[in-house]
């Protein structure tokens, strides 16, 4: 089985175990890499700042992404990202603590795939990770180039 | 008359003309006894006498009616006619006719001796032919005038329709012929026969006859003359062949004292009348179309005068006018000398004098004999050593302007009713004459005053439309304006104090120095009467402001010291309310203001209530307009600072449910991570604990989850449409059915509820609720749900009713605040949001929420939406 990646960008140290915890919990075991900001995260995804040299080629499978994130926002890194040709159709899930609308709708704008808001109930939260994982990482077929070697 | 009638006549007289003669001749000749009857029988069975009557017959007959013929064709109106040619024709008829005759005649005599001497035994002798030669004559003249005058008369009924300038036959002619002639040539007749029948012819009875026969002509050449005298005017009428009414007095002379002397000498009085008339008239004319009707009076009073002079042929004449400022008769015109305005003479009305005396009993006085008239003034006996005096009063319109007068000195002289009625109407003329003159002058006075208002009114709406930009120059516009048209010293315009109870100067222009003053008020407490008679909204006229009623308490403290004499105050008006006044003063003392200047000072008065209510206007406008920028700036100002708070609202709850749940989340999250991990080393009591904070956590988050939305309702803009409430009931219903699918409930929903809202906050709205009722069912054993709307007022009145736990209406006004919980958390889970949420967006539609219960009863929650 090809080692297949996940992003998760999470600024705060508490969801970022609970996620790791939840997706642990539903048994994926995939590489998990965390960004804690936007510009970590879009580091690793270009291979630049201290992510420099890194293959870019090998794009993560799945793209968790908070929007409330210091230095550049979630928003920002999901503008960017669709805007580059590597990273174009790489699979992006908005996980946020916010129901509001205009988030929801700015985000659906810029090309994410998918917007899950982070229920306070971890058994809920543990649920809605799995759900996620299986079907990102199982039952959806990713694009041909995000595939990798 | 018709040609063909005066033919038929013509011809019946011609007839006459050639026969009678001859009948009458034959007749005289057998009468005075020149031939016997056989003989004149003898005479007429000859060939040659009755050739000769018949051979002038035809002439007579065929020769003279041609002569006539322009004549006939004039009266048969045939083309190339003219009446000229009629009247020439009949001037040569006399000429014709008489040379035809006599000659006709004279052979006629001759013709008859020799008939008589070759067939009769007539002896042809001189004395014989001598006397058959006088009958023809004496035939002639009887028989012939009589026809020849009826002919004239004939012709005369004929051209009765052509005005005939000269006499064809004069009538001393037809007078000489008729009245002289005939007479004494029968008596020549009766002489010849009684020298035939007595044989007393001799040397003394022929001289005898010659004699009386020369007194005889002596006489009628006497009557004839005399006669003619008679005649002589009418003959200087037709002497100068002029029109009738152009003759001159002078061309008729009466020189008899007959009838037609007197006749002629009424055409003469009738021709001196039409004179003097005409010169009434030309003078009239001259009146009416005097261009300096000022300048000119003088002279047409001197020229009265002169026709006065002439028409009445007096001595002396006078034109003694009224001085209208002094109980005064002034002589201002005299014959002979020039127009003194302040008169010749004066004489007092209080006086004796026929002047006077006609002036008050305005009736014309004729007075032969002033000297025993005691009405008559010793000076105009003394003075003007006047004998007889015509007098008539100058009357117009029912006023007497004067007196005119004509004075015969010297001698006394009579007046006739003719005499009268000329001076009365010279005097008429000279009235209308001075009453033209004032009327036009007043006329022009008018015209002037008038043009000066006029110019004024123009001046104030100039004024009037710089009101808004300057009210100070548009009212002292106003006041120069007024004080000039009117010449007055003062003029000012007064308004109101706010306090309604005195008057404020806003302008006063003083004529004399040519300065503007403002400042001043009159109290109404000090001016009760003024200020009651201004407030009445009417023109107040002081004639003598110390004497009206209105303005005499003035009179002490402003009238006097300022020097007023009379006043015209017009109001200024707002509507029907008096705002202010327009004072127009005079100087000095009382002037009497003419319903003109009232009407002016009226018509100023308004265009300065005008003047001052546009400013007034634009001072509101202008205000208000301060006013609106201010309240926009406001408003844009409320915008901002509401639009910063609405951003950090939403920032707020931005970062509340992001940063108030992350916590939550970790508390919840790492409970439940040592509860699974940790499972063994906690007892039952820690478990627990754990269990309560994530309890907790999870009711925390539910709490600023509806916070969030009830901030949320109240945020976003209402988007209205039609909205089908039983579907989104219906969808509501199934998804909470779903969270607890092994509950009997029954839910009753009314069909096709519609409303007008916003979907999104309806569907919040029926969310509630319904989760409500669901939630307060819980432990109902029949649980029952219905939506519905009944009629209320004309208003659509939705309701959710339940039979659930249902409240204590004691508590019914918590129901809708935020945190309010009717129930325990144990009893029912809830956070006390939903209901506000319900109410805010309930309020936000412009509707009406409220509950009904009772304890244990079940809750029926009502719900009104606004007016779409």
């Amino acid at each position: 089985m090809e080692e297949r990646t996940i992003l998760l960008v999470e600024d705060n140290p508490d969801d970022e175990a609970l996620t790791l915890r939840a997706l642990s919990k539903n048994n994926i075991l995939n590489e998990v890499i965390v960004a804690h900001d936007g510009v970590e995260a879009l580091d690793y995804l270009f291979g630049t700042g201290s992510y420099e040299g890194r293959d870019t080629s090998r794009q993560p499978e799945l793209i968790l992404l908070d929007l409330k994130l210091p230095r550049v926002d979630g928003l920002e890194v999901l503008k960017r990202l669709r805007a580059d040709e590597r990273t174009r159709l790489q699979p992006v899930v908005i996980l946020t603590t916010s129901n509001e609308e205009r988030d929801i709708v700015s985000s659906y704008e810029l090309g994410a795939n998918s917007y899950i808001r982070k229920p306070v109930d971890f058994n809920q939260f543990i649920e809605a990770v799995g759900q996620l994982g299986l079907y990102w990482l199982v039952i959806n077929q990713p694009p041909p180039e995000a595939r990798g070697t | 008359m018709s040609a063909s009638e005066f033919r038929r006549r013509y011809l019946w007289l011609m007839v006459f003309t050639w026969n009678l003669p001859a009948l009458v001749g034959f007749a005289a000749i057998i009468f005075i006894g020149v031939m016997t009857p056989g003989q004149v029988v003898g005479i007429l069975t000859t060939p040659l006498e009755p050739a000769y009557i018949i051979l002038w017959q035809f002439i007579g007959i065929v020769l003279l009616p041609r002569q006539m013929r322009p004549l006939m064709d004039w009266l048969d109106n045939r083309p190339g006619s003219t009446p000229d040619a009629a009247l020439r024709a009949m001037r040569r008829f006399p000429l014709w006719f008489w040379s035809l005759f006599l000659t006709y005649l004279v052979l006629a005599a001759i013709s008859v001796v020799i008939a008589a001497d070759i067939y009769t035994d007539f002896e042809a002798t001189p004395l014989a032919l001598f006397r058959i030669e006088l009958v023809a004559l004496i035939v002639s003249i009887i028989v012939g005038l009589p026809i020849f005058f009826l002919i004239l008369d004939l012709l005369g009924r004929a051209m009765g329709g052509l005005v005939v300038r000269r006499p064809i036959i004069t009538v001393k002619t037809k007078v000489f012929l008729i009245g002289a002639l005939i007479p004494l040539l029968i008596d020549t007749m009766l002489v010849q026969y009684y020298w035939t029948r007595t044989g007393f012819f001799t040397r003394e009875t022929f001289i005898i006859w010659l004699s009386l026969e020369m007194l005889a002509i002596g006489g009628s050449l006497i009557f004839v003359r005399s006669f003619g005298q008679s005649l002589s005017p009418l003959q200087g009428v037709i002497e100068h062949e002029l029109p009738l009414w152009k003759l001159e007095p002078q061309h008729i002379r009466p020189c008899s004292t007959d009838e037609l002397g007197v006749l002629s000498g009424g055409f003469r009085e009738l021709l001196e009348d039409l004179a003097v008339h005409d010169e009434i008239l030309s003078f009239n004319n001259r009146v009416l179309t005097a261009a300096e009707a000022q300048a000119q009076l003088p002279r047409l009073l001197d020229e009265i005068v002169a026709l006065v002079d002439r028409a009445i042929g007096d001595s002396m004449s006078f034109l003694i006018l009224r001085d209208p400022h002094s109980e005064e008769l002034v002589a201002v015109s005299q014959s002979g000398a020039d127009h003194d305005p302040g008169g010749h003479f004066r004489i007092q009305l209080d006086e004796p004098s026929l002047a006077v005396e006609a002036f008050l009993v305005r009736e014309t006085l004729a007075i032969d004999d002033v000297s025993r008239d005691p009405r008559v003034s010793p000076r105009l006996r003394e003075r003007f050593r006047v004998c007889s005096a015509l007098v008539a009063p100058l009357l117009m319109e029912g006023e007497c302007l004067g007196v005119l007068m004509t004075v015969s000195r010297e001698k006394p002289r009579h007046y006739s009713s003719r005499h009268v009625l000329l001076l009365e109407n010279l005097a008429h003329e000279a009235a209308l004459a001075i009453h033209t003159i004032q009327l036009r002058e007043q006329h022009q006075v008018l015209e002037q005053r008038q043009r000066a208002q006029h110019q004024a009114l123009l001046e104030l709406s100039r004024a009037q439309a710089a009101a808004e930009e300057d009210l100070a120059t548009a009212l002292a516009v106003s006041t120069e304006a007024v004080a000039r048209t009117v010449g007055v010293a003062r003029a000012s315009v007064w308004h109101y104090t706010e306090e309604h109870d005195a008057i404020e100067c806003l302008d006063l222009y003083l004529a004399a120095e040519d300065v503007h003053q403002r400042g001043g008020l009159l109290s109404a407490r000090d001016y009760p009467d003024y200020f009651h008679a201004l407030e009445e909204n009417r023109v107040i006229v002081a004639t003598d402001a110390h004497a009206a009623v209105e303005t005499r308490e003035f009179s002490d403290d402003y009238l006097g010291p300022l020097g007023i004499g009379a006043m015209l105050h017009a109001p200024l008006r707002r509507g029907t309310e008096v705002v202010g006044v327009l004072c127009i003063e005079h100087l000095g003392g009382q002037r009497v203001w003419t319903l003109d200047e009232q009407n002016f000072a009226s018509s100023v008065a308004d265009m300065v209530s005008l003047i001052l209510e546009l400013w007034k206007h634009k001072q509101t406008a202008e205000a208000l307009r301060r006013h609106q920028d201010h309240l926009e700036e406001l408003v844009a100002e409320r915008t901002t600072q509401l639009q910063a708070t609405n951003e950090e609202l939403e920032a707020f709850s931005y970062s509340v449910s992001h940063d108030l749940r992350a916590p939550l989340r970790a508390i919840d999250g790492f409970s439940r991570a040592l509860m699974e991990d940790y499972h063994e080393v906690l007892d039952s009591t820690a478990r627990d604990y754990l269990e309560r904070v994530c309890k907790g956590a999870g009711h925390m988050g539910q709490l600023i989850d509806d916070l969030l939305q009830l901030s949320r309702v109240s945020r976003s803009a209402l988007e209205k449409k039609q909205v089908d409430l039983t579907q989104l009931a219906g969808e509501t219903m199934a998804r909470l059915r779903e969270t607890a699918p092994d509950r009997q409930l029954s839910f009753h929903c009314a069909e096709d509820l519609k409303a007008h809202g916003d979907e999104r906050l309806l569907g919040i709205v029926l969310d509630n609720l319904l989760s409500n009722a669901w939630k307060f069912t819980r432990h109902t054993p029949d649980a029952h749900i219905e939506f519905g709307v009944q009629q209320e007022d004309g208003q659509q009145v939705f309701y959710v009713r339940d039979n659930g736990a249902g409240f204590d209406m004691a508590y019914a006004d918590k129901l809708f605040g935020a945190f309010q919980r009717l129930h325990s958390t144990s009893e029912f889970e809830g956070t006390g949001i939903g209901l506000a949420t319900v109410q805010r967006i309930i309020h936000r539609h412009g509707g009406r929420v409220w509950a009904e219960a009772g304890r244990g009863e079940g809750a029926s929650f009502y719900f009104t939406l606004g007016a779409p």
